[in-house]
């Protein structure tokens, strides 16, 4: 076969046969190699290829990640244009066009006024499509209720006799915060007086139980306060409804664009905007509104609609929580390990156990929390605190107190593991230092030692937080709540309530996205959440990475 | 002066206690978290109990008692004998005066004053009694022990009982007959008789509340308000064998006729007409005895040698109704096996003379327990809920056990064996730990769930682990120091995304590109290679100095793969795969798509351990000793002749690690498996279907589980299993990762 070659091919092959003896001979064991060889001066850098496309993969992934969910969770709080889609059969449509199908014959449009279409999205064909304008004076109401209201402003209904009152935005406007500022503040004292009186009867009613269980009546001052009590929340809740029934006869008149009109009380109104008629700066404006209505505000409509507020500061709470006992303890473990436990095989396997329970799925931990604490210490507490209570629960189920504590065990062994690497990055000659000059153990470990390995604590502290904040599967049998009523902190006795459940930014993205009713209305939340936790993580994380370096930079001039 | 107290001396020693007893209990504390676990599983290890409590001796008239029975804390015991007698005996309660209460006064003919003797006594659902009178009357009773409890008190059981239904038959009933009766409240009423010639009689009475009044209005409807609508009495047709036994299912709508031939077969009675379901020989031998257990699935035949064989009636929408056996006990081969079934479970007891008790489930051929001691007895019945066991002495003294723990019963085989479930066609490993159906066999099997886990991480492992093996090869080794700087940290930085966040994003974006693109998913998996080989062939014939930058190449590479290849897939799925590329899989491979599935499982996974297995994978990368790479840079070795022969070698048991911490991680990861998978608990290996992970299904699962009920320790099991999974691959990683580290040192 050699031999029938034409000169020129064998002259290749020649060649070839020389490259690959520069290269050395097991070379020809890669496919690559041939190829690149001919090509540059390096030899093998088509698998180098390989690992270049694999590395942008990666890269893109992530790029892809971060950018999908920022665009849409930022996005979602912008204010978009309203839009009257006039079809071929002569209806028009008003809302907001968020995008075409998958199939991309139909657009997917925002109509809002849940109550009267049933479902807040509507698709229409694209090819029925015969205008579309942006009419100026289009309003967008957000709402208590029925998530929001596109329509025109007619008019306002000032008593329950149905008389409608036609009146420009600005007075509309004007009547509005008059109403907000004045009547919806009577209504809040009243809310809270009940809410205070409630809580006395709750708290006589168990007392009763209690003196029941104990002596078999119940005294007498209790009964009668008890009476007194209730006699005094029918009032008030006479005087609510009464001002209640007030306020709501008070409605703004909206009307759709199929000439529909909506009587929307004013107390249920939040906010109100003409998308069409705002510049990109009142957009902008509008949008801190939002953005801070979604810190401070309680989630409306089964988390699909409002703002966070309780999630985030059950999510505050619960790491505030698990900083409160795992950063403490361990400090002290780790110090106990590097300082004070004797060298030996046993500190070794210790030492690796400490290591390998960080990597314990949290799961695990969750079953822990739920069968030690909840059920065991939770039920031991209800038996023997409250057992006028039982068989409704109080700490024998989840709660943010038990929720904390797990997420503590959780990341427990994180901080052991960093301030371990702390304590050991502080050089051996700068204790010894210490201890030459006369100073004792506790005092080198309180002036020199920890002082040195404080980066190495507070990367054990930011990566706990980290954890505990995005670790979802643990608390979800442990305690959090798709909805909880009360915040664990308030203003009543004995203003912590630690056995009470609470809410979490990681399980607000699950129960949105994939619980929810309405799972459309619930996205754009979903993704606004979801932005949030990852910007909190990400900072987080990215402190943590910085006190890292500082702790390797530091002592590299000692090190030879 | 001294002062001891704020002596240095002193603070120091009292320092070091302190750092040594704190830091002993927070590692203790760890200790308690693992031991903890361990002893919540103690108690899944534990078997039913059969207590002997003693003997009460009965009344003893002409004939022994037809039926006997218990409240449910043994307070009282009674005997039911032929004269329609019902009598009370005080057993582990306070010792009372015995009530009597003769039901026989209560039948037309005992108001006339004309007793007639009681031909057959039976038990029923929620507690009914039926008594067939030999003159024809059939009564309903519901025979109750109220529960009375006021705490701090025991509870206490109170006698009620209360006449439901009378009804007469058509002709008389004679003793000797066997009767079975079946019947559901307001709708029916069905007796089978099967008289001494063999042949089967089956009268129905259709029922109907007497007034149509809503239980709303008007408070609580009295039971005994029904009356007869319709009735009709048949034999059994086209039956020319002879009946040894029979059993009728608590609807009354199947009938179980065993043939002294050993056959056995199933007749629909529901309406009125009787029709042959299935028959086949069950035994070699004559059968004896049979029982229907609870939830009328199985039915347990016992022949004249002793064998006890559970057969199952199934109903296949595809097949022919057949008859399987689905077990064959290993019990003792005896004649004269009584079978006794327990209505709170898929459990029943045997009874053999010289043999004693023994009990059996569904779920293996073993006995779960054996009681050698048992005296002789004549009769065998359950008390109330199943909770005791009566046997009835011949010279009628009564012995009492109390049956505990059945739902309990651990076995080795429901949870990881094959079991012949009751209605399966075959043997299976299936989780299904409850249903809305009434009485329900829990299927418990972690076989499904392991398979899930494993299915789960493979795939993940298999997307992730080269791309992140390579990335860290080229980030540690090829890429540019500049650029080194800031991508390193950008990679690691990402293991701090929550999963639950991934797992959002990735049922979001990705699964609806798999539902309508995977064509074009399959094309980028093609295309970007191939791609990648022309850029390649394109830049480097360029000779452009791209030297420790090839990744930024690769990057608009991939969207054009990307766009190209999405555009391809939606090409080829309008001229070649119409209506669709799902459809035509299914068609064509018998491949289910499905919403959730494995592809974006390991796509999720994926993402979550990438970063993980990276940063393990470049640190083994960056730890092998700079003078080697250097030497072999010296010697004229080029970037990739350094790596494969000088640091991959090096750094391969690094590799090894970074693998087996990445499995670690997604074998345990719950988020995303529970979002993106479907948690459906299915064994099977398709990219394009869901599987339940042991992680996700702890969180699914144990809302449902009452505590200390099996299901609850059973999904402790599984966490003991995910901890020691994870621990020992962790700790394997752990070992080699310090050997390896041991091996630079040389250098």
């Amino acid at each position: 076969m050699t031999k029938s070659m034409s000169p020129r091919a064998g002259q290749r092959r020649r060649r070839r046969y020389r490259d690959v003896e520069e290269g050395g001979l097991v070379l020809r064991r890669f496919p690559f190699s041939g190829l690149s060889k001919s090509l540059i001066p390096y030899q093998g850098d088509g698998l180098v290829w390989v690992c270049a496309a694999a590395t942008s993969v990666v890269l893109l992934l992530y790029l892809l990640l971060l950018g999908v969910i920022a665009t849409r969770g930022l996005a979602a709080l912008w204010v978009k244009p309203v839009a009257a889609v006039g079809l071929i059969d002569g209806r028009s449509v008003l809302g907001h066009i968020e995008g075409k199908t998958h199939d991309g014959t139909r657009w997917r449009v925002f109509r809002g006024n849940r109550e009267v279409y049933g479902h807040d999205f509507s698709r229409i064909d694209i090819g029925a499509v015969v205008s579309v304008t942006h009419p100026e004076e289009v309003i967008v109401f957000e709402r208590v209720e029925y998530g929001r209201a596109i329509g025109y402003l007619r008019g306002m209904m000032l008593s329950g006799s149905g008389e409608i009152v036609r009146l420009d935005l600005d007075q509309f406007a004007l009547r509005h915060q008059r109403l907000m500022n004045e009547e919806n503040h009577a209504l809040k004292l009243l809310g809270t007086k009940m809410a205070k009186i409630n809580q006395r009867l709750e708290h006589l009613r168990l007392k009763r139980l209690k003196q029941q269980g104990h002596a078999g009546a119940a005294d007498n001052a209790v009964l009668l306060e008890e009476a007194r009590m209730r006699q005094a929340y029918l009032e008030l809740d006479r005087k609510h409804v009464q001002l209640l029934n007030e306020m709501r006869q008070k409605a703004a008149i909206i009307e759709t664009i199929e000439g529909r009109r909506l009587e929307v009380p004013l107390s249920d109104i939040l906010r109100f905007y003409q998308p069409n008629q705002m510049s990109r700066l009142d957009k902008l404006g509008f949008y801190l509104v939002r953005f801070w209505a979604l810190l401070s505000e309680n989630p409306r409509e089964s988390n699909t609609e409002g703002g966070l507020f309780p999630v985030i500061f059950g999510t505050l709470l619960l790491v505030l929580l698990m900083s409160v006992f795992c950063v403490p303890f361990g400090v002290v473990a780790a110090v106990y390990l590097h300082e004070y436990a004797g060298e030996g095989w046993v500190l070794n396997t210790v030492r690796l156990a400490v290591h390998n329970l960080a990597s314990i799925p949290g799961i695990v931990y969750g079953i822990f929390g739920l069968g030690f604490f909840v059920y065991g210490v939770g039920g031991w507490l209800d038996r023997s605190f409250f057992p006028e209570r039982l068989p409704i629960p109080t700490f024998g189920t989840g709660g943010v107190l038990w929720a904390g504590l797990t997420m503590a065990l959780l990341t427990l062994p994180v901080v052991i593991v960093s301030t371990e690497e702390g304590l050991r990055s502080v050089p051996r000659f700068v204790k010894e230092g210490s201890l030459a000059l006369g100073a004792t153990k506790l005092q080198t470990l309180r002036r020199v030692t920890l002082p040195m390995a404080m980066p190495g604590i507070m990367t054990g502290f930011i990566l706990a937080i980290t954890r505990a904040a995005g670790e979802v599967a643990p608390i979800m049998i442990v305690g959090v709540v798709k909805m909880a009523p009360l915040l664990p902190v308030d203003d009543s006795f004995p203003i912590l309530h630690f056995e009470r459940k609470f809410m979490h930014l990681g399980f607000h993205i699950y129960d949105a996205a994939f619980q929810s009713p309405n799972v459309e209305a619930a996205l754009p939340l979903a993704y606004v959440t979801t932005t949030l936790l990852l910007l909190l993580v990400l900072t987080m994380s990215l402190a943590a990475m910085y006190f890292r370096a500082k702790l390797r930079e530091r002592f590299t001039e000692y090190v030879f | 002066m001294v002062q001891p107290f704020s002596s240095p001396m002193f603070r120091d020693r009292l320092a070091a206690r302190f750092f040594t007893l704190g830091g002993v209990s927070v590692l203790l504390s760890l200790v308690v978290l693992v031991g903890f676990l361990f002893w919540e599983l103690v108690p899944l290890f534990q078997s039913p109990a059969l207590t002997y409590l003693g003997q009460v001796q009965t009344e003893n008239d002409a004939h022994s008692p037809l039926l006997v029975g218990a409240d449910p804390g043994l307070g009282q015991v009674f005997t039911l004998d032929r004269r329609g007698v019902l009598r009370f005996t005080a057993f582990l309660g306070e010792e009372t005066e015995p009530t009597v209460i003769d039901l026989a006064a209560q039948t037309p003919a005992g108001g006339a004053g004309r007793p007639v003797p009681l031909v057959h006594a039976a038990r029923g659902d929620d507690d009914l009694l039926f008594l067939l009178w030999e003159d024809g009357t059939i009564q309903v009773y519901r025979l109750g022990f109220e529960f009375t409890q006021r705490r701090p008190a025991p509870p206490r059981y109170s006698f009620v009982s209360q006449r439901v239904l009378q009804v007469s038959a058509e002709g008389a009933f004679r003793i000797g007959d066997r009767l079975a009766v079946a019947y559901t409240a307001k709708q029916k009423l069905t007796v089978a008789r099967l008289d001494a010639q063999g042949g089967i009689e089956l009268q129905h009475w259709w029922l109907a509340p007497t007034s149509p009044r809503s239980p709303y209005i008007g408070g609580l409807e009295v039971e005994g308000d029904q009356e007869v609508v319709e009735s009709v009495c048949y034999l059994l047709r086209d039956h020319d064998q002879r009946a040894v036994d029979f059993a009728l299912d608590h609807q009354g709508r199947y009938l179980y006729v065993a043939e002294p031939n050993g056959y056995l077969s199933v007749w629909e009675v529901a309406d009125g007409r009787s029709e042959l379901r299935a028959r086949t020989q069950a035994s070699e031998g004559r059968i004896e005895q049979m029982a229907l257990l609870a939830g009328d699935v199985s039915c347990v035949i016992v022949d004249q040698m002793g064998r006890v064989r559970i057969w199952n009636y199934i109903t296949a929408r595809t097949d022919a109704d057949r008859l399987v056996a689905i077990q064959t006990t290993h019990g003792p081969r005896r004649a004269g096996l009584l079978p006794v079934a327990i209505p709170s479970g898929k459990a029943f007891l045997t009874y053999a003379q010289g043999d004693g008790l023994r009990l059996f489930n569904l779920i293996g051929p073993e006995a779960l327990l054996h009681e050698a001691e048992v005296p002789e007895l004549a009769q065998l019945q359950l008390g109330q809920g199943g909770t005791s066991v009566l046997g009835l002495a011949p010279d009628d003294s009564l012995h009492i056990w109390r049956l505990e723990q059945l739902e309990k019963a651990f076995q080795w085989r429901s949870l990881f064996g094959k079991v012949w479930y009751e209605g399966y066609p075959e043997p299976a490993w299936v989780w299904q730990s409850s249903s809305a159906a009434g009485s329900f066999q829990p299927k418990l099997s972690l076989v499904p769930l392991i398979w899930g886990s494993l299915k789960g991480a493979v795939y993940g492992m298999l997307f992730s682990f080269p791309l992140a093996v390579l990335c860290a090869v080229y980030v540690s080794f090829l890429m540019h120091p500049k650029w080194r700087l800031w991508i390193k940290p950008a990679v690691e930085l990402m293991s701090a995304i929550p999963t639950v966040v991934i797992g959002f994003f990735v049922a979001m974006w990705f699964a609806p590109i798999v539902r309508d693109d995977l064509l074009g998913l399959v094309g980028v998996m093609i295309m970007f290679p191939v791609l990648i080989g022309v850029a390649l062939l394109i830049l480097l014939r360029s000779k452009r100095g791209v030297t420790g930058r090839e990744f930024l190449w690769g990057m608009p590479v991939f969207f054009i793969a990307l766009w190209g290849a999405f555009q391809m897939g939606s090409y080829l799925e309008t001229h070649f795969f119409m209506p669709s590329f799902s459809l035509w899989l299914f068609e064509r491979f018998e491949l289910r798509l499905e919403q959730r599935n494995s592809l974006v499982v390991a796509f999720g996974l994926g993402l979550a351990v990438i970063p993980l297995v990276f940063t393990v994978a470049e640190d083994a990368l960056s730890s092998v000793p700079k003078s080697l790479v250097a030497a072999a840079t010296a010697l004229g070795g080029s970037r990739w002749q350094t790596l494969r022969y000088i640091v991959l070698p090096r750094a391969f048991p690094g590799m090894i690690v970074a693998g087996l911490i990445g499995f670690g991680r997604v074998l345990g990861e719950t988020m995303i498996v529970l979002i993106a998978s479907g948690n459906t608990p299915i064994i099977s290996t398709g990219p394009l279907s869901g599987m339940r992970s042991l992680a996700a299904n702890m969180v699914v699962e144990i809302s449902e589980a009452s505590v200390d009920s099996h299901l609850y320790r059973v999904l402790i099991l599984s966490a003991v299993m995910l901890l020691l999974v994870t621990f020992f691959v962790n700790t394997l990683a752990a070992l080699l990762r310090s050997r390896m580290k041991r091996g630079h040192y040389e250098f």
